[in-house]
Order: C-alpha cells, then sequence, then structure tokens
C-alpha cells in the first residue's frame, strides 16, 4: 500500500477519534452550558432593567419587547481582535442607551474596560443619550475598541427601528 | 519509571526550569484559586494528551506529527473548555481565554514531541503527572504570594471551584494589602523573576564542585 494512502488512513482515524471525543462530550454539557448561559444572561438583563425581567421574551431580528416602553437589543460588532458581543437596553422615551459586552476576545489587560465584571467603565455610562455616544472617549478614540463600542450604539438604535417596523408598532424612532 | 516523574516535576520544571507556559503563569496567578483552575486545567490536557499520543504513536505519520499532536491537544483543550462552561461556570468566567490558549503551550507541546510520542504509555503518563505537578507548583506559589502581598488573602474565592463549603477556608493575612502592584502584570513579572533567580540559586547551591568541574570539563572544547 502506498505510504501516503496509509498516512491519510492514518489521518482519518485521528481525526475520526477527535471528532468522536468532542461530539460526545458536547452531548454531555450541552444541557448545563445552556442553562448556565441563560442564568447569565437573565441576570444581565435584570441588571440593566433595574428589576427582574420577564423570562418570556419576545426577540425579532435581534431585538426584544420591539412594541413596548423599553427595548433589549443583542447584536455584534468587529473588535480589535474579532467579534464583540454585546447586549443594550433602549428606552423609547429619552432614547438612551446602557449597554453592557456579553463575549469578546481583545487582549486582556488592555480592553478589561469592556467587561462591566472588572471595570465600571460601561456601567458609568448608563441612561446615556444614544446621541452622546459618538463623541465618547474623544481622546482614546483612537482603539478598534473604542470605535466599536460607538458603532454598537448605532447598530443598536438600527436595530430597533428595524424590529420596531418588522413588528408594525404604533410609532416608530427615527 | 519513578525517575521519569521526578525529572519532570524537579529538573525539568516547565516554568521554573525551561521557563515554558510564561503566558498563562504570569497572567492568571494573581490569586490560589485561579491558578489552581489553570492548573488543573492543564493537568487534563498535558495528561489526556500524553496517553493519546503515546497510544497512536505507531499510527502517527511522521511526516504530520505536529499538526496531529496540535489536533490530539487541541481536542483535550476544549473538553476542558465544554467541561469548565458546564460544571464551573463563575472560574470559567474568569480563566476561560487562558484555558482556550492551553493549546499553544510549548510545554505540552514540548512533552508530547520530546517524550510522549517516543515512549510507552506508562512512561508517558508518569512526565505528564510529573510536568502537570511541576506547572502546577509554580502556578501555585506564585498565586500565593500575589495573593498574599496584593489582597493581603491565602485561598480566596475556592468556592468557585470547590463548593459553597470551599469559601471558609479563607484566611486573611493582613488588614490592607501590603504590595497591591503584585496584582498588577508587572508586579507578576518582578515576583516571577525574584522565583526564577531564588531557584536558580538554589540549584547552583545544591551543585557540588566536583559536579561543576564535570560540568566545565564536558562543555569545554578543544
Amino acid at each position: 500500500m502506498p505510504n501516503s494512502l496509509v498516512n491519510g488512513i492514518a489521518l482519518l482515524i485521528i481525526g475520526g477519534l477527535c471528532g468522536l471525543a468532542l461530539t460526545q462530550t458536547h452531548k454531555l454539557t450541552r444541557a448545563p452550558i445552556e442553562e448556565n448561559r441563560t442564568r447569565q444572561a437573565q441576570a444581565l438583563l435584570s441588571e440593566l432593567l433595574g428589576q427582574v425581567a420577564p423570562t418570556n421574551l419576545q426577540w425579532i431580528s435581534g431585538v426584544a419587547n420591539a412594541c413596548g416602553d423599553w427595548q433589549f437589543v443583542r447584536g455584534a460588532r468587529a473588535g480589535y481582535a474579532g467579534p464583540i458581543e454585546y447586549l443594550a437596553l433602549l428606552t423609547d422615551t429619552s432614547t438612551s442607551i446602557s449597554l453592557r459586552v456579553t463575549r469578546h476576545q481583545e487582549t486582556p489587560g488592555i480592553a478589561d474596560f469592556i467587561d462591566h465584571s472588572k471595570k465600571d467603565y460601561l456601567p458609568e455610562l448608563d441612561n446615556s443619550p444614544v446621541e452622546d455616544w459618538p463623541s465618547l472617549d474623544n481622546i482614546s478614540g483612537a482603539t478598534i475598541t473604542h470605535k466599536a463600542l460607538r458603532a454598537m450604539a448605532a447598530q443598536a438604535k438600527t436595530l430597533r427601528r428595524n424590529a420596531r417596523e418588522q413588528a408594525s408598532c404604533e410609532a416608530t424612532d427615527a | 519509571m519513578p525517575n521519569d516523574f521526578g525529572r519532570a516535576v524537579i529538573e525539568n520544571n516547565p516554568a521554573w526550569t525551561q521557563l515554558l507556559g510564561l503566558c498563562p503563569l504570569l497572567a492568571v496567578s494573581n490569586t490560589v484559586a485561579n491558578a489552581m483552575g489553570l492548573a488543573i486545567a492543564s493537568a487534563f490536557v498535558v495528561i489526556g494528551s500524553n496517553i493519546s499520543i503515546s497510544l497512536l504513536r505507531r499510527i502517527i505519520p511522521d511526516i504530520a506529527r505536529l499538526p496531529c499532536f496540535v489536533l490530539i491537544i487541541a481536542t483535550f483543550t476544549t473538553l476542558t473548555v465544554m467541561m469548565l462552561e458546564a460544571y464551573a461556570f463563575d472560574l470559567y468566567s474568569r480563566i476561560a481565554l487562558f484555558v482556550q490558549i492551553i493549546v499553544t503551550n510549548c510545554m505540552i507541546l514540548g512533552r508530547a514531541e520530546v517524550f510522549a510520542s517516543r515512549q510507552p504509555v506508562g512512561r508517558a503518563v508518569m512526565d505528564a503527572m510529573g510536568t502537570a505537578l511541576g506547572f502546577a507548583i509554580a502556578l501555585l506559589t506564585l498565586g500565593a504570594i500575589r495573593e498574599a502581598l496584593g489582597q493581603g488573602t491565602l485561598l480566596n474565592d475556592m468556592d468557585l471551584l470547590f463548593g459553597p463549603a470551599a469559601a471558609s477556608l479563607r484566611i486573611d493575612l493582613f488588614s490592607t494589602p501590603p504590595l497591591s502592584l503584585a496584582l498588577l502584570p508587572p508586579g507578576a513579572f518582578l515576583i516571577a523573576g525574584l522565583a526564577f533567580a531564588a531557584v536558580q540559586g538554589l540549584r547552583n547551591g545544591v551543585n557540588t564542585p566536583k559536579d561543576e568541574a564535570d560540568n566545565t570539563l564536558t562543555t569545554e572544547r578543544p
């Protein structure tokens, strides 16, 4: 049998064994992981809302409670080291925004400021008008992470508008 | 076989002697709990990958051995990440990034290439256990010093690893932390540098004059 064929079969066996181990572990851990993530998301929603968040939220294109007084928006923008996922609370009355980063791969230490469990940078901006976000932190705004934060605020507003149109709400914001 | 274990822990200690795995060592050793979490995760990966590579050593194609080693190590790293996210979620949230980069840890790839791919399973296991213990000793030593100096406590947050009952293990050493810098990256570099120097000093002290003479003879070139 030619060497290349033997090597190919060997690689298939090794790859197959690795895949088998991963799929079996995924089956075992899928339920607890999902439960942990849901619990964490629910805690974050409640923290942003300032009260216990409803558990039966209907999400339309990344927006929950599209026609209500407030909306949760979830999305992602490109950061320095990959997508930065976020969750934002937009209020209908003053179009103010509160935002939390839920997942990122930015450089530890340098971009710790976007992690609300480590720094108060984002919590201190809670309920800021969306219009103020483009002027956010002008001096150090040169970093890609800061630019991503600004893009998130703009995207959250756009996503909410789209969802409200899609849900045919009575009033839509600009 | 016990020699493989002892050699891996002391003589070839991956952190103190070979200076391998320094990125996670410095980044995650700010508390004993974090250090222990990473030590357990690294131990699982190094032992699992050494066993697998040793078992598969006769079928791993020589021409593609490094990709195979990386595939196997990445598999064990992913398994560790999934288990941590499922059963130790709070700890996972704190050290997830550094668990994921275990896959690029030179210490583990080094043991696979130098030892596990050439030795039977028994010896590979002993070597992996020694390597894991050596790395754990380095992590926990640094973690204990940094937590004591920077936070004034020892064994804080152990409940993240061992459940609510372990919260009582916390020991308060100082009411005011004597050196807050110890928790920050520069503090990690300084303390690790001093620890490396101390270990080298001890190693040199253990060497007898005869050993030194022998070393000189063997390294001298005509």
